[in-house]
């Protein structure tokens, strides 16, 4: 048993983790935007479908999967701004349009791949160029760890170095500063002469070029394929992801690794004799656990941070 | 002037969300000849896999030619619809093609149309018997399976061959054990290894299974799980394995990854739903009511497929002759296939 349990820890399952990792912490990190700015952001599965799409569309027509990425970007500028005329101009519900963006997205995509591409279910070609693994110098010649770090598509490295740069923007920059302010106290924000609405706007675009990057990713970094559906929930876990990291860069970065690795061992648990219904479940399993107990940690800080200012208050009346 | 854009824009949406519903629904041409008799085809999921469900497509749509009023619905794997798809194809058909195992509730539907034919593809209801409008077609994928597991037990050069399924269900590991039976038969010190994908439709899934299963030494795996099975074969090149198609000849539909799928093990839905239709029309008795049909070798509803002829066959000749012997053997009865069904 214990033999069957260190072979699941193989460098494929960490491969795995990576893999299933990037096209959620790069969507995550576009929620974070949503999130600082006080908008409850579940448009993002439409969101990465259609940079899915378009990636895969613009890297089928021009060969070059440059292209790709580059049009995934653009739309993900226009949908954010579509999303931020309804949501922060005119005012709709943000779970309402975000449900809309994701029907919308689901259904528009099958549309013009069946009618415009004649192609149902999933759209395979040679013709639709995928990102180049990158081997890095250093780091790949080493025994284990090269083979774990090294060799994905550009969107990788990418991702890891965003979560950085996002944290520097978000705490180390003003516009960072107004955008968590337009969220938590948009009166204040309008008071110092800066537009809490423009801050909204900016962070739903931001939102929708990083979900843009993650659909590029999830078309373009590995199979080169698009799929009816391909996001399979991706935005919905990225957006737990933000929850769940309690909206903190790194913190986030974190709980998408969770999750990717979670889903790469729920495969490898089926070598075990676990049946493959229970393996699925691993991930949302441990999630809910995960959940509870940050919960009974934060209820325990509070209970035990009222004990001490009590113990204070007692002191000083005493 | 908000409002107006937000009217118009939503009018926009509201719009080209029913072209969608269009795009995808049922269309009705009236056929050349004009036979009476109007088949509609229900599909648990949508179309697009590549393999089991284009195949029942393929199928309608070579009715329609021959003159048939066909249409096709797709519920996209949303179970509300299907008991509702169900009915309402009922209340305007004369036959009803169920393609699916989730259908269940079949049983209830066709209670209540007597005079509608049902046809559940794929699965066997609890009480068919009772029915004498509806009739079940099961196929012996079992024993295709033991055929392309045959060819995989001699084409390994690792001795371990791989499995990937698209759910842990009956008709999933009917195809499992046909095919680990065949690959032992061809190669006594055979390792064969599984894994499901645990969807239909996640191609990334089924790399992933793929990598899993090279990790372990298979070296040519068989993929009977959808469009999920599909991300092996995208993979299978870099993974430096050979993959073996189902339900449709994959070296054509998929003919830029020919070079990576042996050969494919055809569960030809197609063909049995297309002569199941024309026995019927041409001859009612000929209905079956509350029978299982098992769809085999005979009549090609099952075969192992090695591609277009103007591909290159990648499965050595004597090989393929050893198949043809062995396909002779289990129709004659002398190699027993074993099956997950009594």
């Amino acid at each position: 048993m214990w033999e069957q349990i260190t072979a699941l820890f193989t460098v494929g399952l960490f491969q795995n983790t990576i893999r299933n990792a990037t096209p959620v912490i790069l969507a995550a990190l576009g929620g974070l935007f949503t999130e600082h700015a006080g908008i409850m952001n579940i448009g993002m599965e439409g969101m990465i479908l259609g940079g899915a799409f378009v990636a895969v569309v613009f890297s089928f027509t021009f060969a070059s999967a440059p292209m790709g990425v580059l049009f995934a970007v653009l739309i993900g500028i226009i949908i954010g701004l579509f999303f931020a005329l309804f949501v922060v101009k005119l005012k709709s519900d943000e779970f309402i349009i975000g449900m809309t963006l994701n029907t919308f997205s689901a259904g528009l995509t099958v549309y013009l791949l069946r009618t415009v591409f004649h192609q149902t279910g999933s759209w395979v070609s040679t013709d639709i160029k995928g990102l180049p693994p990158i081997d890095i110098p250093v780091i790949k010649d080493i025994p284990l760890l090269g083979d774990i770090l090294s060799g994905y598509s550009i969107f990788v490295y990418i991702s890891w170095v965003l979560v950085f740069l996002v944290w520097v923007f978000l705490y180390r920059t003003p516009y960072g500063f107004w955008m968590r302010a337009s969220g938590e106290h948009p009166e204040a924000l309008e008071t110092a002469g800066i537009d809490p609405v423009k801050m909204k706007v900016l962070s739903s675009v931001l939102c929708g070029i990083f979900c843009g990057l993650s659909g590029a990713h999830l078309a373009l970094g590995y199979l080169n394929c698009f799929a009816e559906g391909m996001s399979a929930s991706r935005g919905f876990i990225a957006f737990a992801c933000v929850v769940f990291g309690m909206a903190n860069p790194p913190k986030v970065f974190g709980a998408a690794l969770l999750f990717g690795f979670l889903q790469a061992l729920a495969i490898r648990l089926q070598s075990v004799g676990i049946p493959s219904d229970l393996t699925e479940a691993v991930p949302y399993l441990a999630t809910v656990l995960m959940l509870v107990y940050i919960t009974v940690r934060g209820a325990n800080k509070k209970r035990n941070r009222a004990k001490k200012a009590m113990a204070v208050q007692a002191a000083e009346e005493g | 002037m908000k409002k107006f854009i937000s009217l118009v824009l939503a009018t926009a949406m509201i719009l080209s969300m029913t072209f969608v519903m269009a795009g995808c629904g049922d269309s009705k041409d009236e056929g050349s000849e004009g036979k009476d008799l109007k088949v509609v085809g229900v599909v648990s999921t949508a179309l697009g896999d590549k393999s089991f469900n284009d195949s029942a497509k393929e199928g309608l749509d070579t009715l329609k030619k021959q003159g048939f009023d066909t249409s096709l619905v797709e519920c996209d794997g949303d179970s509300s619809k299907w008991e509702q798809s169900l009915r309402s194809a009922a209340d305007t058909a004369d036959m009803v093609i169920a393609v699916g195992s989730e259908l269940t509730m079949i049983e209830k539907v066709c209670k209540d149309y007597p005079d509608v034919k049902f046809v559940w593809v794929d699965m066997v209801a609890d009480h068919l018997s009772d029915y004498d409008n509806l009739t079940c077609i099961q196929y012996k994928q079992n024993e295709g399976s033991y055929l392309v597991g045959y060819i995989a037990g001699s084409m390994t050069k690792s001795n371990v061959v791989g499995f990937i399924g698209g759910m842990d269900i009956d008709v999933i590991n009917d195809f499992y054990v046909g095919y680990a039976q065949g690959a032992k038969d061809a190669n006594k010190d055979i390792k064969v290894v599984k894994r499901y994908a645990g969807s239909w439709s996640d191609p990334d899934k089924g790399a992933q299974c793929a990598q899993d299963l090279k990790a372990q030494g298979a070296d040519i795996i068989f993929a009977a799980a959808g469009a999920s099975g599909n991300g092996a074969i995208l993979k299978a090149k870099d993974l430096g394995i050979k993959v073996i198609g189902v339900d449709q000849d994959q070296r054509l539909t998929m003919s830029d990854y020919a070079d990576d799928i042996l050969c494919s093990m055809l569960k030809n839905v197609g063909n049995s739903v297309i002569d199941m239709v024309n026995n019927y029309y041409e001859d009612n008795d000929s209905w079956t009511g509350g029978e299982v049909f098992h769809a085999g070798m005979d009549g090609d509803y099952i075969k192992v497929s090695y591609g277009g002829d103007d591909q290159e066959v990648i499965v050595p000749e004597d090989v393929r002759k050893a198949v043809d012997e062995k396909a002779e053997e289990i129709k004659s009865g002398k190699i027993v296939v074993d099956t997950v069904f009594k």
